[in-house]
């Protein structure tokens, strides 16, 4: 009599916890459902079969159900306890042996680790002797056998209830243990259901590979499949009446003469509809010449626009350079960063065969409250019919935006014996000639040179 | 992987899952990979230290013997400490290496490397230059060690001056994590971090 009550229990118990998963998640669903089919005898199944008749849970989930069984916390660890626990593999101990520093291990568990390392307890480093300090424990290998655990498959409908170490080794021939699935481990593309029969491995990124590279193939599939679609969905009859009715009348007419029918769905090889095709083809052909005729419009207008921003040839500049420096509180801070950082101008030319020269900014690093302005000559296609070294005047003004008088202007004669006026050797003379401390930073400032954080220094060379 | 291992790493997963440094947000463990022999760990900067607000991500590689060896672990997120290389993130701990048990868990592993980050270990250093600094210029390994806590674990400090002397640096086209172990190995004194980058 005992037994069978015992047994109404754990059926009770079982109930309850497929309520309580039912309203979890959606994979815990799909376990208990497959339950349904197989013990038809138990309460549980007249009680679902009152509301809806079971469903079949659809494959993927079937699927991650069966991933995310590596997670699950069956009911075996709930109980496990800690005076019967293996330090080294954390389950259950299975032949336990206590050491002389009274600790216990599977007896498995600590050959392998006296084997492997020196001679240590791995709970308190302890020296141990396999021969003198380890012993049988006989008396908690009891204590475990006579615990009672269900399998962890009662769920599935395993009466099985027995120690948790022979539940351990009743596990893999449990008759209700889940079948292992090996379609787990592959990934169908997504459009298998057209026949494409790719299968790739899902560690590696095969699939997404196939679906980027194979995307003719699937084109080709889906027209196969719309071509078939189309075929078996073709009624002849349907086709008959609508000629019928595009000979007596147009289409529009054909709704209401039919006998109170709604007008057929369009079909393939169909009067009516090839008209359709065709007008709809013809319209094509004419947005499509449309839209070619805008894109070479667009092309052109860009072109125009690419010319209209060319910058003016320095040669035509007639030696002035009118430097327009923008965002001057960033270049100045980078300038001051660091001693080699220098920024150049345009160019300009004195004549369009003429001299060929730059100016430059930098910051000394011992001075960084002034900035050096220095004017360089550059190489040049002119540089060998031209008098060297270049002689002329060279005005340097630095413009205020406001108010014209207070423009600062400056004037430098050129003598032979300076080296920056000679005959450059490199695209841009290593040698300049200006003024170190051309102007003070924050007298620029203070002073309204600069507007919206732009500074305009103009330079005129010319010969004389 | 042997069966064993797989086993216990997916026993001790759920043991740090339910552990109360989880809740505390002082330890987190994630899976790399399916079949549990790569794991990632991240361990909060133990309080009062300079590593203090910062989450270190650490790469742990389970073994075909563990338990029976100890698990290789390295630290991915970059730290200023004198047991760990501030290149590679190796790690310097004996439970790591010949003080490895059985009985430990990758839980006590992540608490004893969150216990390192609080007590280091100068002399028996894995980073010299690091171990120098601690012994030799404490106040500059602090402030270094807080610098990079925040640089790249998410710390709370910020030091401009540190940060203004990468930039000045990576002006002269050097990478800024370059640029960055090179002027903490020379107490921040940009002039010799320029010298030994570009000699």
């Amino acid at each position: 009599m005992q037994r069978p009550q015992a047994e109404h229990k754990q059926l009770k118990h079982h109930h309850s916890e497929q309520n309580e998963h039912n309203s979890n998640n959606g994979t815990r669903i799909a376990a208990s459902s497959s339950t349904h089919g197989l013990d038809t005898s138990t309460p549980i199944s007249a009680h679902n079969a009152g509301g809806a008749a079971p469903v079949q849970p659809p494959k993927s989930l079937a699927l991650s159900q069966n991933n995310y069984a590596a997670s699950d916390t069956s009911g075996e660890e709930e109980f496990l306890d800690s005076r019967y626990e293996c330090a080294i593999c954390i389950d259950w101990l299975n032949e336990p042996v206590l050491t002389s520093c009274g600790h216990r291990f599977c007896k498995r568990c600590l050959t392998d680790w006296l084997q492997n390392h020196n001679q240590c307890c791995p709970l308190d480093n302890k020296q141990l002797s396999a021969e003198q300090d380890i012993f049988p424990d006989n008396y908690t290998r009891r204590e475990i056998e006579q615990l009672k655990h269900k399998c962890p498959n009662s769920p599935l409908g395993c009466a099985l209830v027995a120690s948790p170490i022979e539940v351990h080794r009743h596990l893999p021939s449990c008759p209700y243990r889940r079948q292992p699935q090996p379609e787990q481990l592959e990934e169908k593309c997504p459009f298998a259901k057209i026949k494409c029969d790719f299968v790739g491995r899902p560690e590696t990124n095969q699939l997404e590979e196939h679906l980027k590279s194979d995307m003719p193939h699937h084109m080709q599939l889906m027209l196969q499949a719309f071509q078939q679609t189309a075929i078996a969905t073709w009624q002849p009859q349907k086709a008959s009446s609508s000629t019928s009715t595009s000979s007596g009348s147009t289409l529009k007419n054909g709704h209401g003469h039919g006998h109170g029918q709604l007008a057929p769905p369009p079909q393939y090889a169909n009067g009516v509809d090839e008209q359709i095709v065709e007008t709809m083809y013809q319209r094509i052909v004419v947005l499509e010449q449309r839209t070619r005729e805008q894109e070479t419009r667009i092309e052109n207008l860009n072109k125009q626009l690419r010319l209209a921003r060319q910058p003016i040839d320095p040669r035509y500049s007639n030696g002035t350079i009118v430097w327009n420096i923008g965002h001057l509180g960033s270049l100045v801070s980078r300038l001051r960063a660091n001693a080699n950082n220098q920024v150049y101008s345009h160019e300009c030319y004195t004549s369009p065969y003429g001299y060929k020269f730059c100016a430059r900014l930098n910051i000394q690093p011992r001075k960084p409250h002034v900035l050096s302005l220095h004017v360089h000559l550059m190489q040049s296609e002119n540089d060998f019919h031209l008098d060297w070294p270049f002689k002329g005047r060279i005005k340097l003004c630095m413009v205020h935006p406001t108010d014209a008088s207070q423009s600062q202007h400056d004037t430098i004669m050129t003598k032979p014996e300076i080296l920056a006026f000679h005959q450059p050797r490199e695209a841009i003379s290593t040698r300049g000639f200006g003024f170190l401390e051309y102007a003070n930073i924050s007298n620029i400032m203070h002073l309204g040179f600069v507007a919206d954080d732009r500074l305009l220094i103009k330079i005129e060379i010319n010969l004389v | 992987m042997a069966n064993m291992a797989v086993s216990r790493i997916k026993r001790e997963f759920k043991e740090v899952l339910r552990s109360e440094e989880i809740v505390q947000c002082s330890i987190k463990i994630d899976l790399v990979n399916d079949s549990w022999t790569e794991l990632r760990g991240e361990i909060a900067g133990p309080p009062d230290t300079p590593y203090e607000g910062g989450k270190f991500i650490l790469e742990i590689k389970v073994p075909e013997t563990y338990p029976f060896n100890p698990p290789k672990v390295r630290f991915i997120t970059r730290i200023w400490h004198p047991n760990i290389s501030s290149v590679t993130g190796a790690i310097c701990l004996d439970i790591l290496k010949d003080n490895w048990a059985a009985a430990m868990t990758l839980r006590t592993v992540l608490l004893s490397l969150q216990a390192l980050l609080a007590a280091a270990e100068p002399d028996d250093p894995q980073d010299a230059v690091v171990a120098y600094q601690f012994k030799d210029k404490y106040d500059l390994f602090l402030l270094t060690a807080k610098h990079w806590t925040n640089a790249y674990a998410g710390g709370p400090h910020t030091f401009p001056d540190c940060d203004s002397k990468i930039q000045r640096l990576r002006d002269m086209g050097v990478d800024e994590h370059d640029a960055r172990g090179v002027l903490s190995k020379e107490n921040w004194n940009l002039e010799k971090a320029t010298e030994c980058l570009f000699s």
